[in-house]
């Protein structure tokens, strides 16, 4: 890289991100095709370290080779002690993350995936608005610094997400269902429209629930509403920081011996895939609880650095809801989480249950506190389970509790794990004792 | 100036072809804790082109301004494959094409003043926070700035371009007390003028520090169904989240029974209810003299005397709903087309003092600030940042996890009380909608009153 060997010269030490991704987003609104849209973009990142201070800069100007250099030391110079080093361990272990097939897609093709999914949706029930958006996308990331450090990997990532409604005078019933993944294979159409219609059946009565305390059910998409908090509790800087409930339970049996979470980033058959971190870091497999301990923190460099451990693989630009961005400097973020599946099929955990809940999708995911491991959140899309069974959706119905609390108390997770998103694959969780509050 | 956007428009066969480029400066510092976690001035160049081709979009974006030919004619093929897949095609309602250039109320210049300055603020209000009380575990002091170049063309004979700074500031205070007794409080400003806005901030530090450890004996609210007094920023919160983003035509207008609950004329709310997105306050972080499709700003009146009045547009809706436009196409960036989006947001005010508006609430909670909202059509749900009891009239203990749910429809008519004290607030961050986030916008309201908001907790 020209740019690292100018860098060498002029600071102490420095780290070269370079981007290059070409992504094809197709969007479908109210079941019809809206846009196309080649969307090409070429970023590069410069970290430096001089005199122990740390200085970034970006750029999307290919020729800006020299402005950046001398942005990023201006920065350092204004900056505080790095407290750690670029590192040159090259011990990445290569893993395949690119499909062929993927990052030949043609937009014809993409807007043909999308009719398919709608036409199954509207097979269903023809009145149903279907929002869609498909997209294939191709990256190249290229991390090199002055320590030696010098990998590079091409990925690729089909995605398609829908948003659903059905409408009723005053009454809209909204939800949202995807998948994604890095190669064909693992894309699954037919999966995903058959999730969507058995949320439309299990809405098509109404049903309600007082208020009280009840067993809930979460289904794999409904585990982000403990994950949002449980993740910022194992986030390393939160950790250090003193702000983690979870500071000081390292080794410590703090959950149920029923939960167990892995961050996985070269995990095979991950949509997310990957080799390295965005700071080059072998992105290998972290236990974060095991059996209830809690086993490990997620780290990128910096905060390894200060913490006096090592980088976990989770130094991340953008993070999870934004995506990769060359644009933001790299911070702790999971990169493929795995919780471990247990022995009942969800159908068991519905008909154990006489009276509870079952949460697929929140209103506002993270808002309130989570570092407190409390949430309280409006039901989207909830079922009601009565003596077993479902018997409709529930609607002005929230639900509250604390994560620390109820995944210490008692604790089932289903047997099917589910991709949910890019990053998570994950069972129902069954939880006791959630506070629901129904409007009156 | 615009020559090499116009090679495009001649590269370019589609009926109608519209270029945006961006130049866009950004520094970002941000400490956590004691430590300069991030310092960052960067540059970035982009543009894109759309073009309609037999009533299809197609769309490329792209950095290297070199390029813009070629994209216009890739964007071009894109439209083309879209065509042939409608049935029916897409229309622009007709604007008049406008030459202009904008330059903003400029204070301080963000780009003259020095990365020094600007770092050496944003740690004196970290430090006073962290100074405050032993408590204080962590804190964040965030601040951003960014001024942004841009120019439109299209092949109609619009030429513009407009300068638009923005700048921002976000404390975060986190708390602990016992083991899982950890709170955070946060307070921000934002503005599209200059560096002034950031400075003499240390008492929004202090008053975000003292928050955090108010709230750590600060008890959970009880769950159940309230008279709920809303502050101005919560309210801005709640009209923007919960109505504003109803009002976006692109929300409804391919669906005839979504458009048989927004009819306008319909009544919403009480007769003393008026809401209004404005494009253009001075100094405001919504501001956008010209949208992104060229259509300048407006004044749109939401709901006027409680009943619907105007739906937000861009071209396509308008056209399609047979309405003027009304200056709301938007977009984040230049990597982004432009969708509906709302700008300056707020309630207008009402005639009752805050003392008229607590008085006469027996049993209630006045809600304050936000930690941010969510709404799916009729349902909303928003997180205050903290509340207290109102008893017999009065200010009672400070409550802490006030999540307040409901459904838009039912809300609205329950406002029983609007204040006299509108405050329009600009804050860090932005909306988000449709991938597109965060998008520079203000919401406002004086306090107001709601009957039978459902708040959540145990």
């Amino acid at each position: 890289m020209e740019l690292l060997d100018r860098a060498r010269h002029e600071v102490d030490s420095a780290e070269v991100f370079q981007k290059i991704s070409s992504s094809v987003p197709v969007k479908f609104n109210s079941g019809k095709l809206e846009s196309v849209k080649h969307v090409d973009t070429t970023g590069v990142a410069l970290r430096v370290i001089q005199d122990g201070k740390l200085g970034f800069s970006t750029t999307t100007n290919p020729d800006g080779n020299s402005e950046l250099i001398d942005r990023a030391r201006e920065t350092a110079k204004f900056g505080e002690d790095a407290g750690f080093e670029f590192s040159g361990d090259g011990a990445v272990e290569k893993v395949d993350t690119f499909d062929r097939e993927v990052s030949e897609l043609t937009a014809k093709k993409l807007i043909n995936y999308g009719k398919e999914a709608i036409a199954k949706l509207h097979d269903f029930d023809p009145d149903l608005e279907v929002n869609l958006d498909i997209s294939r996308s191709v990256g190249k990331t290229k991390i090199g610094n002055t320590e030696g450090l010098e990998v590079e990997e091409e990925k690729t990532k089909l995605s398609l997400s829908l948003e659903v409604k059905k409408v009723a005078e005053d009454d809209i019933f909204t939800f949202h269902e995807s998948c994604s993944a890095q190669k064909t294979d693992q894309f699954d159409i037919d999966g995903v429209a058959e999730k969507a219609i058995q949320k439309v059946k299990w809405a098509e009565r109404e049903s309600e629930i007082a208020s009280g305390t009840y067993p809930v059910i979460f289904t794999p998409r409904g585990t982000l509403v403990l994950l949002v908090s449980l993740l910022s509790g194992l986030n390393g800087q939160n950790v250090f920081q003193g702000t983690s409930p979870l500071k000081g339970d390292l080794g410590n049996k703090v959950f149920s011996e029923n939960l167990s979470l892995v961050d996985y980033g070269s995990f095979e058959g991950s949509p997310s895939r990957r080799s390295f971190d965005d700071e080059g870091t072998p992105a290998g497999k972290t236990e974060l609880i095991s059996g209830g301990v809690v086993k490990n923190f997620l780290y990128d460099l910096q905060t390894a650095g200060q913490a006096d451990t090592d980088p976990t693989g989770n130094g991340v630009k953008g993070g999870l809801i934004s995506g990769s961005d060359f644009r933001s400097p790299p911070s702790i973020s999971p990169t493929t989480l795995l919780i471990s599946p247990g022995e009942k099929r969800v159908g068991k955990l519905i008909s154990d249950l006489d009276s509870g809940l079952m949460v697929d999708q929140v209103l506002g995911l993270g808002q309130g506190n989570p570092l407190s491991g409390e949430f309280s959140n409006n039901v989207s899309v909830a079922y009601r389970i009565d003596d077993g069974a479902i018997t409709g959706k529930v609607k002005n119905t929230m639900i509250a509790g604390n994560i620390y609390e109820l995944l210490a108390g008692e604790v089932e997770m289903g047997q099917e794990a589910e991709w949910v998103g890019g990053g998570l694959k994950a069972p129902a969780i069954a939880l006791e004792n959630v506070n629901v509050v129904r409007k009156s | 100036m615009f020559k090499k956007l116009k090679e495009g428009l001649r590269a370019s066969k589609g009926e109608f072809t519209e270029i945006r480029v961006e130049k866009a400066q950004r520094t970002n510092v941000k400490y956590e804790k004691e430590k300069l976690m991030n310092i960052d001035s960067s540059e970035e160049i982009g543009g894109i082109v759309r073009t309609l081709v037999q009533g299809g979009w197609g769309i490329a974006t792209f950095n290297s301004i070199d390029e813009i030919p070629k994209k216009a004619k890739r964007a071009h093929r894109i439209g083309k494959e879209v065509s042939s897949h409608l049935d029916e095609s897409l229309k622009l309602a007709e604007v008049t094409p406008r030459k202009d250039e904008v330059k903003p109320d400029q204070g301080r210049d963000l780009r003259e003043v020095s990365l020094d300055q600007k770092r050496d603020a944003v740690k004196k209000y970290n430090r006073e926070m962290i100074d405050y009380d032993e408590r204080i575990k962590s804190t964040k002091a965030i601040y951003s700035d960014s001024f942004r170049e841009l120019k439109y063309v299209n092949s109609e004979g619009t030429e513009l371009y407009q300068e638009i700074p923005d700048v921002t500031l976000a404390l975060v205070a986190i708390a602990r007390g016992d083991k899982n007794n950890i709170q955070t409080a946060h307070d921000t400003v934002g503005e599209a003028k200059g560096f002034e806005l950031v400075q003499n901030r240390e008492e929004m530090a202090r008053s975000v520090a003292s928050q955090a450890i108010s709230l750590l004996s600060a008890d959970p609210v009880q769950g159940g169904t309230y008279t709920v007094l809303l502050n101005p920023k919560l309210a801005g919160v709640f009209i923007h989240e919960a109505f504003g983003h109803l009002c976006e035509a692109d929300h409804f207008y391919k669906n005839d029974r979504l458009q048989e609950i927004m009819t306008l004329g319909r009544k919403f709310g009480p007769e003393n209810l008026n809401v209004v997105d404005e494009g253009y306050i001075r100094g405001r972080r919504g501001n956008l003299p010209y949208d992104d499709e060229g259509v300048p700003r407006q004044k749109t009146y939401l709901i006027k005397d409680g009943k619907l009045n105007s739906f937000l547009h861009n071209r396509e809706t308008a056209a399609k709903m047979d309405q003027e436009p009304t200056g709301n196409a938007r977009a984040i960036s230049y990597r982004h087309e432009p969708i509906v989006r709302m700008t300056n947001t707020y309630i207008e005010e009402g005639e009752k003092s805050f003392e008229e508006l607590i008085g006469s609430i027996d049993h209630g909670i006045y809600a304050k600030d936000a930690y941010g909202g969510q709404t799916q059509l009729e349902q909303f749900t928003f997180s205050a940042g903290h509340g207290f009891v109102i008893e017999d009239g009065k200010i009672g203990p400070m409550v802490r996890d006030v999540v307040l749910t409901g459904n838009i429809f039912k809300s609205l008519k329950n406002i029983s009380g609007i204040g006299n004290d509108l405050d329009i607030i600009g804050s860090a961050g932005g909306c988000g909608k449709g991938g597109q986030m965060p998008l520079p916008v203000t919401d406002g309201s004086p306090h107001i009153r709601i009957e039978d908001v459902t708040i959540g907790g145990r």
